[in-house]
């Protein structure tokens, strides 16, 4: 997870962050207009929101400090072939499979590639970032028994690319498939 | 002579060859339903509606509604010509949609390459029905420890699968059930390969095996849920089978087990509570009740009316049942269900009771009809493959038979041709097993 090591730090940002946007984009809500369940459903729906798109932001970050040190010690910026080669090595003698909250953190990662589909509405977007943290999570327990440690990025490359896939494809056309003539 | 009941020289491209065969005889059964071909469409059933000009059964709309709410395409900001949510209920999100929510998405998903909804969803019946076939003979094999007989019944089952009453009905719907019978018994099958129950110790450490395993297995009955409200039944299983009847072949004393299943059961209810709380959240709690499974018990409980009327009600509806087997499984099924229990193991024939009878108890209290009662069709087709299998074995044993080999697959391929001769009756023009499977 992304508080592993630095628990305190990470969450407090992440907390500050959801609270202040969650409270920013509440302006315009009217206490007397509407019931409070309403109410108190729309602010958890926007916080949910807020609280998906703020941690894959800062897994995004992390992920950039860590490459920026890595450039650092090394002295000279690694294009990007060099860098997915010593990533793909450092995969082949990994032993065993990959900590559950690496696990999360990647399947995180992925559902930020529907961020760009749901820009207009981030709540929206929470029911399918829900469910694909679910089903990556699920895939990749259950075939971590079955591929071996050098295979197991591709299960990431490949779901990754199919989601990307349906972000486009839904951008292109939002739902069209769903309305006959 | 006996060699042929222990040990059979399985050549090498046998298994390419097999899944080859079950995924074409899937596609050459899928081809003539489609459209105008559809058990529905010929039987005349009033509930068939025109899809771009294919007539396939209304309630597409359910599995639109949970590809919408995926899509984040509600009715509350979607343009007017999109706003089509009215199509059900009061034009509020439907419980059933949201608690079968993965099919939406999926079709969904495959209409990117099909550019289609309709061919999507025949894309995703082909592919779900492929994957039960698949998970029906690892399942036989997980159940059966003698792995020659494990591997003929499985094979068998795997037949019978391929010939199935359940995916032929809705091969041209774009609907859920296809995926909740593919999802039964990838369920089943996830939870009997579980090492959930294994010795070990057991701490929520990242590479504590017994953890990884107990958190995947409740993920899968997570998803399995998301398809035909399976979490119920499944859960069910694992505490009676698993935990209770079971329990002592995997040398955990009870309490351990009871903690394990109970951390399973905790785990999988609080992923219902997470998604309920996002499903409200997103819609902002505009939803109405449909098909919840505590409403159907609610009224079944209401109309018992105390213990005498508890039992005649529970009579009247097991009549009905076991009609609903018949017609769901076919009467073969049905009449080789009880010598099968005589050629299974012990295990493995105490398995196929307990998920039959939780099936019946299911229907009984929620919604009793063929489409239900065809949930139970991984514990009849064990039982019925077993059946043939010991039959066939028993044959090979008793008699000095010309070629053993042939004879001992003879009854099994007559159980799977009897079986796909009656499911495959509407090609002919016999639309009995249709009538019977929509009549429930």
């Amino acid at each position: 997870m992304l508080s592993s090591g630095s628990f305190r730090p990470w969450t407090t940002v992440l907390a500050t962050g959801v609270l202040a946007a969650t409270v920013g984009t509440q302006s315009d809500v009217t206490l007397w207009e509407q019931p409070v369940s309403t109410l108190v459903l729309t602010w958890v729906r926007q916080a949910l929101g807020w609280l998906w798109a703020a941690y894959v932001a800062l897994l995004v970050g992390r992920a950039a400090v860590a490459f920026m040190q890595r450039r650092g010690r090394r002295g000279a910026f690694p294009d990007l072939i060099s860098a997915f080669l010593v990533a793909a090595q450092q995969s082949k003698v990994a032993p065993g499979p990959l900590p559950l909250s690496q696990v999360i953190d990647r399947a995180f990662l992925i559902t930020g590639l529907t961020l760009p589909r749901f820009l207009h509405d981030l709540p929206a977007g929470t029911v399918m970032a829900f469910w694909l943290i679910v089903l990556l999570t699920c895939g990749y327990l259950t075939l971590d028994g079955v591929l071996a440690p050098h295979h197991q990025r591709w299960y990431w490359w490949s779901t990754a690319i199919a989601v990307a896939l349906w972000g486009v494809g839904s951008i292109l056309s939002p739902s069209g498939f769903w309305y006959p003539d | 002579m006996r060699a042929y009941l222990t040990t059979v020289d399985w050549p090498r491209w046998l298994p390419l060859l097999l899944w080859l065969l079950a995924g074409l005889l899937i596609a050459l059964q899928i081809a003539p339903r489609l459209g105008d071909g559809s058990w529905q469409y010929r039987l005349g059933i009033g509930s068939i509606v025109s899809f771009n000009g294919v007539p396939i059964h209304w309630e597409w709309i359910d599995v639109a509604q949970s590809a919408l709410l995926a899509e984040g395409v509600s009715r509350w900001h979607a343009p007017e010509e999109l706003d089509r949510w009215g199509q059900r209920g009061v034009g509020l999100l439907s419980t059933q949609n949201a608690s079968r929510f993965l099919p939406g998405p999926v079709v969904s998903w495959l209409a990117l390459w099909t550019r289609d909804l309709w061919r999507a969803a025949v894309v995703a019946t082909w592919l779900c029905w492929f994957v039960a076939v698949g998970a029906m003979y690892a399942l036989c094999r997980a159940l059966i420890a003698d792995p020659e007989r494990g591997r003929i019944t499985g094979i068998i089952a795997a037949g019978l699968v391929v010939f199935s009453a359940g995916f032929t009905a809705r091969a041209s719907d774009v609907d859920t059930q296809s995926f909740g019978y593919a999802a039964v018994v990838v369920g089943l099958l996830a939870m009997q390969r579980s090492a959930v129950f294994s010795p070990g110790p057991l701490h929520a450490a990242a590479h504590n095996q017994v953890f990884r395993h107990m958190l995947a297995l409740t993920l899968v009955l997570f998803v399995a849920d998301a398809t035909k409200n399976l979490g119920p039944p499944l859960l069910a299983l694992l505490w009676l089978f698993y935990v209770g009847l079971d329990g002592g072949a995997s040398g955990l004393p009870l309490l351990s087990r009871v903690r394990r299943a109970a951390l399973v059961t905790a785990g999988f209810i609080g992923l219902q509570a997470c998604w309920w709380l996002v499903v409200h959240a997103v819609v902002l709690g505009q939803t109405y009740s449909q098909n919840d499974p505590w409403r159907h018990i609610a009224y079944a409980v209401s109309q018992t009316g105390g213990w005498q009327g508890l039992v005649g009600w529970v009579a009247a509806r097991n009549h009905t049942q076991i009609a609903n087997l018949m017609d769901s499984h076919t009467g073969l099924i049905v009449l080789l269900f009880l010598p099968g229990f005589l050629f299974l193991p012990r295990r493995a024939a105490l398995w196929v009771l307990i998920w039959v009878v939780l099936i019946a108890v299911g229907m009984t209290i929620t919604r009793n009809h063929p489409r239900t009662a065809y949930l139970a069709y991984p514990g009849m087709y064990l039982a019925a493959a077993a059946a043939a299998e010991g039959l066939g074995r028993l044959a090979v044993a008793r008699w000095e038979l010309w070629q053993p080999r042939l004879t001992r697959w003879l009854l099994p391929m007559t159980v799977v041709g009897i079986k796909a001769w009656m499911v495959l009756g509407d090609l002919r023009g016999d639309l009995t097993q249709a009538q019977r499977w929509f009549a429930g």
